[in-house]
């Protein structure tokens, strides 16, 4: 690799893959750095391990390595170490911590559930407030909609879904109106490049009671190969999926469907266990020059290159921002959104088998969406998708997850798991606080991680209009859990604990009004001109869908923008509609 | 007395940092966590107790502590008030031991189990913290230890998988196993030791990702 360098990617996961892949390939010379291993698939055989991957978390930083506090309110204190994210053993689920180490970031051993949000849902503040009225929304709310639409981001969920592999099933195809399960899909220009997975009995009996109560059922679309795509291979349904990574390639890690394509391209050189702790600028502070990092043996590097993107997640991009002093308006860290997921487990009748497929071979019902959910209460200010999570469930996680009313410890928990483990079902719903002035990350004033850098601090708490939310929504679910015929169920609080749900987003706002947002539409930063700051940090509102498909979109617009290229055209010569295979050979 | 060369122990139920006596009254412990139902499936015979002594000698040494003086706190706390080290008492009464520090086994629905100690008691009894923390961490690994794979050291001759119908370790299911009416307890039960023996001999993947039902 020559020494000078055209674009520094900090994160090799979701977004940092695909960007330093598509730079790459355009010709531009790239170092990606990330703080975690470059995976191979060997290295994931035998990954069918709860204990590694679920109750010890190999995969996801931990407290000691990357601490984060929380208070709930800027008025209780200075915060403590994030208590749902250290249960007894110093260990936690790895969906309440942040979702990543190591090439493929999150995308390593996520669920795959993916969406594109409609049309609406980049509006949502003007939909709340012309639908609701403008005193609807909480006081020192910081709602603000989208600078982009739905039309913008169109061709880039496109290029996500053919470039990457996403299965599922369109309901609003140009062309294919035999395609209509789901009345409010946004417009798309052709379906999916594969089929839906294959469901697990209990999915169908969801399915089921939700056409029953006259809802509108569609499946769930998953970044997990149905068929063998791209010389990856299809899924084998092994039932470790969901916070595991995958042995055969079929989930779409970044680092298998990006990061090879990027390195094939000669331009590309991916630097595993490196920690980078600051960007540098420089003198006059209006452009950066590199950043500085901590190699595997901890020994300082300077790199320095002509731009630099910061794809290290939604937290870390913040933190990163302001442990480099980059926060001359005062933004970076506020707006902070995430998800209460408003869990409902259940028993079925029949056995679920909840150890076989992966949770995203699911069934969705978008009735009650975003503004959608006015016609049925106008107190509920936005609403979500309610999104079976059929399975994909090990005994620990299980016994974890057990109801309330269930002995905790003796013979009445032991008989408890023999007897309804196999029973095991479930449903969730996201939806997001209203970010407001009191939601917000910024440097911790005294804690440190082990490398002497400030940790990241949260001030997070979830308002009555954010539990509303999930209230209604678990009615919803009471109702479908009624008509499937579950033989009990438990939920999960209004108010969880957590305030971590790896679908963080808004800390670095993109906007186009330089002084209160903290990158333009390309995630390109406003004070330092080639700096770029990327991924769900830059949503301006979010809503009841999970981020990555989004971040995915918004990345390839990065690339694009960087490299001076305009959006993809529609979809054309190569591939009409349905055609599976004729794109594929194009794309590579 | 001559050593026979010809046989040597597996290596199963030795120990790599707990003492002998340490590890007696933490598989007491695990076995009224997770108690054998008559039916030979409880933490003593899933081997719960080598779970947690190498998770504690490997890498969970932090929690080293919690094991060495909480098991000493334990000793002067059930000598105090019951006349006997914890080994020493009948099952109710090592029952009631651990309703004291962990709660009831069955929670009003609505309270938060109270899992580290109060203020309050930890004014009163210097113990009572760490024997909190103690019965907190034991739970928890009791728990992993009884699910765990048999690499871990526990779920020995997979007691736990069988007894909640957990297949374990598979590279793959069928559209037919995941069809209506398929009985998962018919499905052979792996270890990660089992398929990772397996893995030069797997199926083609095609074999699960088809939905031909063959
Ligand atoms: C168990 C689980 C399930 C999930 N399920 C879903 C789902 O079903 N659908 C969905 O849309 N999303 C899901 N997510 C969330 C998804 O993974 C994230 O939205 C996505 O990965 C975020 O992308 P990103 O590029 O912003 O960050 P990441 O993918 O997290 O990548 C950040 C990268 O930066 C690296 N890094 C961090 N700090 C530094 C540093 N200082 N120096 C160098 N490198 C650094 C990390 O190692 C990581 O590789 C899930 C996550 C988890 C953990
Ligand atoms: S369920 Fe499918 S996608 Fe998920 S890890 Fe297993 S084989 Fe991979």
């Amino acid at each position: 690799m020559t020494s000078k360098i055209d674009a520094i990617v900090v994160g090799a996961g979701a977004s940092g893959a695909v960007i330093a892949s598509e730079l790459a390939q355009a010709g531009l010379k790239v170092v990606c750095l990330d703080k975690g291993p470059k995976h191979t698939t060997q290295d994931f055989q035998l990954k069918q391990d709860e204990i590694r991957y679920y109750a010890r978390g190999s995969l996801v930083p931990s407290m000691d390595t990357d601490p984060i506090t929380w208070r709930e309110t800027s008025q209780d204190g200075d915060g403590e170490l994030a208590p749902w994210a250290a249960g007894p053993l110093g260990t936690a689920n790895p969906l309440h911590l942040p979702p990543s180490l190591g090439a493929g970031g999150g995308t390593v051993h996520w669920g795959g559930a993916c969406w594109r949000f409609r049309e609406t849902e980049f509006r949502m503040k003007t939909e709340i407030e012309e639908r609701l009225g403008k005193s609807a929304l909480p006081e020192g709310h910081t709602l603000v909609d989208w600078p982009i639409t739905y039309a913008d981001l169109e061709p880039y969920y496109d290029k996500a879904e053919w470039e990457l592999g996403i299965s599922g099933r369109g309901s609003n195809v140009a062309g294919r109106p035999e395609l209509d399960e789901n009345p409010w899909e946004a417009r798309r220009q052709r379906d999916y490049p594969m089929p839906p997975l294959r469901q697990g009995t209990a999915d169908i009996e969801f399915s089921e009671a939700c056409s029953r109560l006259g809802y509108h059922p569609f499946r769930t679309a998953a970044a997990i190969a149905s068929e063998p795509f791209k010389g990856r291979s299809g899924c084998t349904y092994c039932g470790f999926c969901h916070g595991y990574p995958c042995h055969v390639d079929a989930k779409t890690s970044t680092h298998v469907a990006a990061l090879p394509y990027g390195e094939a391209s000669g331009n590309l050189e991916v630097r595993e266990y490196c920690r980078v702790y600051k960007v540098n600028r420089s003198r006059d502070g209006a452009r950066v020059t590199g950043v500085s990092y901590y190699d595997a043996d901890g020994r300082s590097v300077d790199l320095e290159a002509d731009r630099v993107v910061l794809a290290c997640y939604a937290l870390e991009n913040a933190r990163l921002l302001l442990a480099s002093g980059i926060n001359a308006n005062g933004q970076v860290g506020k707006h902070l959104m995430t998800h209460a997921f408003g869990f409902f487990m259940g028993l079925t009748k029949e056995p679920s088998n909840p150890y076989m497929g992966t949770l995203v071979a699911s069934t969705s019902i978008e009735d009650f969406s975003g503004e959608l959910v006015h016609e049925h209460d106008p107190t509920v200010l936005w609403g979500a998708p309610i999104i079976s999570w059929p399975g994909d469930y090990q005994p620990i996680e299980i016994a974890h997850a057990m109801p309330p009313s269930a002995p905790r410890w003796g013979a009445g928990f032991r008989d408890w798991m023999r007897d309804n483990y196999s029973h095991v079902w479930s449903m969730y719903s996201q939806t997001a606080n209203i970010p407001t002035t009191d939601t917000y990350v910024d440097l911790d004033p005294r804690r440190k991680d082990p490398w002497g850098q400030p940790a990241l601090r949260m001030t997070h708490g979830w308002g009555e209009w954010d539990q509303k939310m999930v209230e209604f929504l678990l009615g919803v679910k009471r109702k479908i859990a009624r008509e499937m015929g579950l033989t009990y169920w438990w939920e999960e609080t209004t108010k969880p604990d957590y305030h971590l749900s790896t679908h963080e987003v808004g800390t670095h706002r993109m906007g186009e009004d330089p002084t209160i947002s903290v990158v333009d539409v390309y995630g390109r930063s406003h004070e330092c001109e080639n700096l770029y700051v990327v991924g769900g940090g830059q949503f301006p509102s979010y809503h009841g869908y999970n981020p990555t498909e989004t971040i995915w979109a918004m990345a390839y617009m990065t690339a694009d923008s960087i490299i001076g290229r305009s959006a993809p055209g529609p979809v054309t010569e190569h591939g009409h509609v349905g055609d599976r295979h004729a794109s594929h050979n194009h794309s590579h | 007395m001559t050593v026979d060369h010809s046989k040597a122990a597996d290596g199963l139920t030795a120990l790599t940092f707990l003492n002998d006596a340490e590890a007696r009254t933490v598989e007491a412990i695990a076995e009224r966590i997770i108690p054998d139902g008559g039916d030979g499936a409880g933490a003593a015979s899933a081997g719960v107790v080598y779970y947690i002594d190498r998770s504690i000698g490997g890498v969970s040494t932090h929690l080293q502590h919690v094991y060495r003086t909480g098991l000493r706190a334990l000793d002067r706390y059930c000598l105090n008030e019951r006349s006997a080290a914890y080994i020493g008492l009948t099952a109710d009464d090592q029952d009631g031991v651990i309703r004291h520090f962990l709660g009831p086994e069955q929670t009003e629905v609505g309270t938060t189990p109270q899992l580290f100690g109060d203020e309050e008691g930890e004014r009163d009894d210097a113990d009572l913290p760490i024997l909190r923390r103690l019965f907190a961490v034991v739970r928890e690994h009791t728990i992993e230890g009884f699910f765990c794979d048999p690499v871990y050291g526990g779920n020995r001759d997979a007691i736990g998988w069988k007894l909640v119908g957990f297949p374990g370790a598979y590279w793959g299911y069928t559209a037919q196993q995941m069809g209506p009416g398929f009985d998962g307890r018919s499905l052979p039960i792996k270890t990660l030791s089992d398929l990772r023996a397996q893995l030069q001999s797997l199926p083609d993947n095609s074999t699960f990702t088809s939905n031909q039902e063959s």
